[in-house]
């Protein structure tokens, strides 16, 4: 008796394999059956980012048998992203690449529909973030993580005992790479490690003190930095135009006032390359790491969508210089995390400390760039150009002791473009 | 923006430039690679190479496209199920990037194999994608004799290996990830020995002392430490004698008279450096092993001809390899770290100087003509304390699956772990039981339509038979067969030959990096094995 394979002119075989059949290695509910496989078609994801990791991602998914994916990316595509944004061409340099991206994968994988948004993710509401089943991040910025991470966590309601209705969660995989270096990770909102619980494995941006590239520059970035937050505002260059670091007509005067300042203090190495990478803080992007945290990231999505295999607890590293290593590591959550506590926490200050060490202590703790704080009564401290009197005010308050602003059990409002919603503060003094 | 400088290769590759270099673009932009196979592994592969700007790659495959790749190849679409897959996918990598050629042929890789061995040696890497044991191994021969790269990779069901195969391959910049800076506290050169003579600590208002790059710091307490010691020769080797140094760098700070601190960010720079920069200026294992190396008596290849050159660099300096050059970055008023800098960077171009001038004396000696250029040379001694050789056995399964087995009988692991988690050693040897499944059934367990179980008999026979074989006689084989649990062996099984597009991608793309480290000569390539569990998103390397 000849048995035949029934899946030998299927086009999903190679998925099916898996979601078809019994296993060792599987999530303890999984069962197997064709259900699976259509489970996972109707399976809505949202891919957050369509540049180096967003064009693998969309490829990845779709060809692991997603058919109903969405994207968000405000940016165009610029030359340096052929390198390794495959799904974009020379002709499209200055088109959306959320719009872009979605029509060649529809293109190319039949019967898979990609809606594009060409907008920034702050755009969308929970209403649109609600409709899916899992969010996956591939994106170079920051903010834009905490942000998203902050939304998930908002949309996580809670049973009428307090504990999180697992119906409202939405898993997020979220990815990142910088160089031959790269990191995947699963978050279940509210339930393991989140952006916030773990924003201490972001170095802070390193900025260059204002004395030193003003007086003693001895790096080549020192006399570059110096042409851009000094000689540019003063100079007023091409009509008073802000400083584009895209306009290579604006890079060309930089770097032509840099090399000045650069001989006058005998500096080598400024040049070209380098000036438009401090001035963009460029990370430098291979096509390599970006395919593999991209499938790391995919092969998660497809772990949570049919249960074939347990997902990874919850962090992985990636590195290729020497040789190739990866490592898993159990990322714990941070029990006074602000955003897990949805953004009310108590706070232990010394009355007789001043404003200023508090903000300093806010702004290292939570990775703050120019934060507004404020009372029920008023506003303690703002910084803002629309501002000026309270800016006056503001730089008054840093020198008086907490105990001269706010009473013990007062509640301070912290608020930061780079937090999804502000933070409130209990005051306890001791 | 005008045309001309929108589509500017130098724009399009400016952000992999940033971390390779021009020149290691430029051996790239000259590398040509053979890939046997075009299905999604394959495809992956190349897309990053593609990418990356190769000169060249060629396809050589004789599948035709059907269904299934439709569902995991990116590179092919519905319309071209029937088409040679080779001339397909081709077609659609080819638009990823115009300054890149690539040609097919869609006759099977063991027809390949037969014709002339020179097609072959013209390629920089030649790559087998999911091939049979036997057209691996036979590539594998003719090329380690020939001295190209070969990388043999597969991808099933979750799991995916790659075994990097070549005789010897140099490594010019291994790239370090924070080397040890070349400071030269145990040998000052003249200049620098000049700078530290001038320098009097004592002398300074507080204002320079603050401002003393923490290198001159580092030399002033050792002049204390010599006197201290009584002996001008004396240089700190050992932790506690480290410690000492940042004793008497702590006695040098001073402080204003209104502040009363003596703390200041070189003196914190000096005292966290002290570890790491007091080490003697030696020559690392790495670099003696290829000196001694019979190929640095003898090669015309530009590596060994340098190497020769350094080896006689050294001779006549004090047992030292050229300076790198490159000082760390440390507080500092301009004046005396831009003094430092412009010194260290002399002092490197006049020892890369005097490299070339031997490496020409080498390169008359072998009857070649100028080979090194000025630039090469200066590269090359920068980073000459890393230079490194790799060399691999040829790959031979019989005896790998030997290695593999004495590596799983090592494995001691309770049951539950053993059931959670499967080594990736017995991934390597189920990877061989479905070799021979294959050679001796003529399909892939779990592709015949019949439950799964049944297949994993046959499977679990054929481990026992690859288990038996590889040990010696009469040993016994439970404690290796123990290791590999049955439920490993119905894994095999579930997969059926299974092919995920997020398996291969991620394979592929470690494996194009791989191959662009063997073309360029630069980074630590994969040595030699490398397997990765999709499961656990583990992955292992070990030399086979």
């Amino acid at each position: 008796m000849i048995s035949v394979d029934p899946l030998a002119t299927e086009r999903w075989r190679s998925i099916r394999r898996l979601t078809d059949r019994d296993s060792a290695y599987k999530v303890p509910w999984f069962i197997p059956g064709p259900e699976n496989f259509e489970t996972l078609q109707n399976t809505k994801i949202l891919v957050i980012g369509a540049g180096g990791l967003g064009c693998e991602l969309l490829k990845n998914l779709a060809l692991s048998g997603f058919r109903t994916i969405e994207v968000i990316d405000m940016d165009t595509i610029d030359v340096s992203n052929l390198n390794r944004q495959f799904l974009f061409r020379e002709s499209d340099v200055g088109k959306s690449k959320a719009e872009v991206a979605a029509a060649f994968v529809e293109q190319r994988v039949v019967g898979c529909q990609v809606t594009a948004h060409n907008c920034r993710i702050e755009e969308k509401g929970p209403d649109f973030y609600r409709k899916f089943a899992m969010i996956i991040c591939g994106l170079d910025s920051i903010p834009a993580r905490r942000w998203i991470n902050g939304m998930l966590c908002d949309l996580v309601m809670e049973n009428a005992d307090g504990t999180p209705d697992l119906t409202t969660l939405i898993p997020m995989i979220d990815g990142g790479t910088e160089g031959f270096k790269g990191n995947a990770r699963v978050i279940y909102p509210k339930l393991s490690a989140c952006i916030d619980c773990t924003i201490d494995l972001y170095p802070p941006q390193v900025n260059f003190p204002l004395c030193t590239i003003a007086h003693t520059p001895r790096l080549p970035e020192h006399c570059i930095e110096y042409i851009k937050v000094v000689v540019w505002p003063e100079e007023k260059p091409f009509d008073g135009e802000s400083l584009d670091a895209d306009n290579p007509e604006h890079v060309e005067w930089v770097l032509q006032r840099a090399l000045l300042r650069a001989e006058k203090y005998n500096i080598r190495g400024v040049d070209r390359r380098l000036t438009s990478g401090v001035l963009k803080r460029i990370i430098p992007a291979v096509a390599s790491t970006n395919a593999v945290i991209a499938a790391s990231c995919a092969l998660e999505a497809l772990k949570l969508a049919t249960n074939i295999a347990k997902p990874i607890d919850n962090y992985l590293n990636f590195t290729q210089i020497h040789g190739a290593y990866t490592s898993v590591v159990s990322m714990n959550k941070d029990e006074n995390c602000h955003v897990c506590n949805g953004g009310r926490l108590p706070i232990e200050v010394n009355p007789s400390y001043t404003l200023e060490s508090l903000i300093n202590r806010l702004v290292e703790r939570y990775q703050l760039k120019n934060p507004t704080l404020e009372t029920a009564a008023r506003k303690l401290y703002c910084i803002s150009l629309l501002l000026p009197q309270l800016e006056e005010e503001s730089k008054a308050n840093l020198l008086l002791s907490l105990k001269d602003i706010v009473t013990d059990g007062d509640e301070i409002l912290v608020s930061d473009e780079v937090l999804s919603r502000a933070i409130t503060l209990r005051i306890k003094f001791v | 923006m005008t045309p001309s400088t929108t589509f500017d290769a130098s724009n399009r590759y400016d952000r992999q430039v940033r971390l390779w270099g021009e020149e290691g673009q430029a051996s790239i932009g000259s590398t040509s690679v053979c890939v046997l196979g075009s299905d999604s592994l394959a495809t992956e592969t190349l897309k990053s190479l593609v990418l990356a700007g190769v000169q060249s790659f060629f396809i050589v495959d004789d599948a035709r496209v059907e269904q299934a790749d439709i569902g995991q190849n990116f590179f092919l679409h519905n319309n071209d199920i029937g088409r040679y897959r080779a001339e397909a996918t081709l077609e659609k990598l080819t638009e990823l990037n115009p300054s890149v050629s690539g040609s097919s042929s869609c006759q099977s890789p063991t027809a390949l194999a037969q014709e002339d061995v020179e097609k072959l040696a013209t390629f920089s890497v030649v790559v087998a994608v999911n091939q049979t044991e036997e057209i691996d191994s036979k590539f594998a021969e003719v090329l380690y004799g020939i001295r190209v790269p070969f990388v043999c990779m597969k991808s099933y069901g979750l799991i995916g290996t790659i075994r990097i195969c070549i005789k010897e391959h140099t490594i010019a910049n291994s790239h370090e990830e924070n080397p040890r800076p070349d400071l030269r506290l145990d040998a000052p050169f003249e200049k620098l020995k000049e700078m530290i003579n001038e320098t009097n600590l004592e002398e300074m208002t507080v204002e320079q002392l603050r401002h003393t790059p923490y290198i001159l710091l580092h030399f002033k307490a050792l002049e204390v430490y010599r006197k201290q010691k009584n002996d001008p020769n004396a240089f700190p080797e050992s932790t506690n004698d480290r410690k000492e140094i940042q004793k008497i760098l702590q006695a040098f700070r001073r402080s204003t008279e209104d502040s009363g601190t003596k703390d200041s960010e070189n003196f914190d720079e000096a005292r966290t450096a002290v570890m790491r920069a007091f080490q003697k200026t030696s020559i690392g294992g790495s670099v003696k092993a290829i000196f001694a190396s019979p190929q640095c008596q003898t090669s015309t290849q530009p590596f060994w001809l340098i190497c020769e050159a350094l080896r006689r660099f050294i001779q006549s300096n004090n047992g030292l390899l050229p300076l790198r050059g490159t000082l760390p970055d440390m507080t500092s008023d301009s004046s005396r770290y831009t003094r430092l800098a412009t010194l260290f960077h002399e002092k490197a171009l006049s020892d890369a100087k005097e490299v070339l001038r031997l490496t020409r004396e080498v390169e008359k000696e072998r009857g070649v003509g100028d080979v090194i250029s000025d630039d090469v040379c200066y590269r090359f001694c920068k980073n000459a304390d890393r230079i490194r050789i790799q060399s691999s056995d040829l790959l031979d399964y019989n005896r790998e699956t030997k290695e593999i087995v004495g590596k799983i009988q090592e494995i001691n692991v309770d049951d539950e772990t053993r059931e959670n988690k499967v080594d990736s050693a017995t991934w390597m040897l189920l990877m061989r039981a479905v070799g021979r499944f294959k050679r001796e059934k003529g399909r892939y367990p779990g592709t015949n339509g019949v439950p799964v179980s049944i297949d994993a008999q046959d499977l679990k026979k054929r481990v026992e038979a690859l288990v038996r074989e590889s040990l010696t006689n009469g040993q016994d084989i439970t404690p290796v067969f123990h290791n590999v649990t049955d439920s490993a062996i119905s894994e095999m099984c579930r997969f059926g030959a299974a092919e995920l597009h997020v398996i291969s991608s991620y394979v592929g793309g470690i494996a194009s990096q791989e191959i662009i480290k063997l073309a360029t000569n630069q980074y630590v390539p994969i040595d030699n094995t490398f397997v990765f569990d999709g499961h656990t998103q583990e992955s292992s390397t070990f030399k086979l």
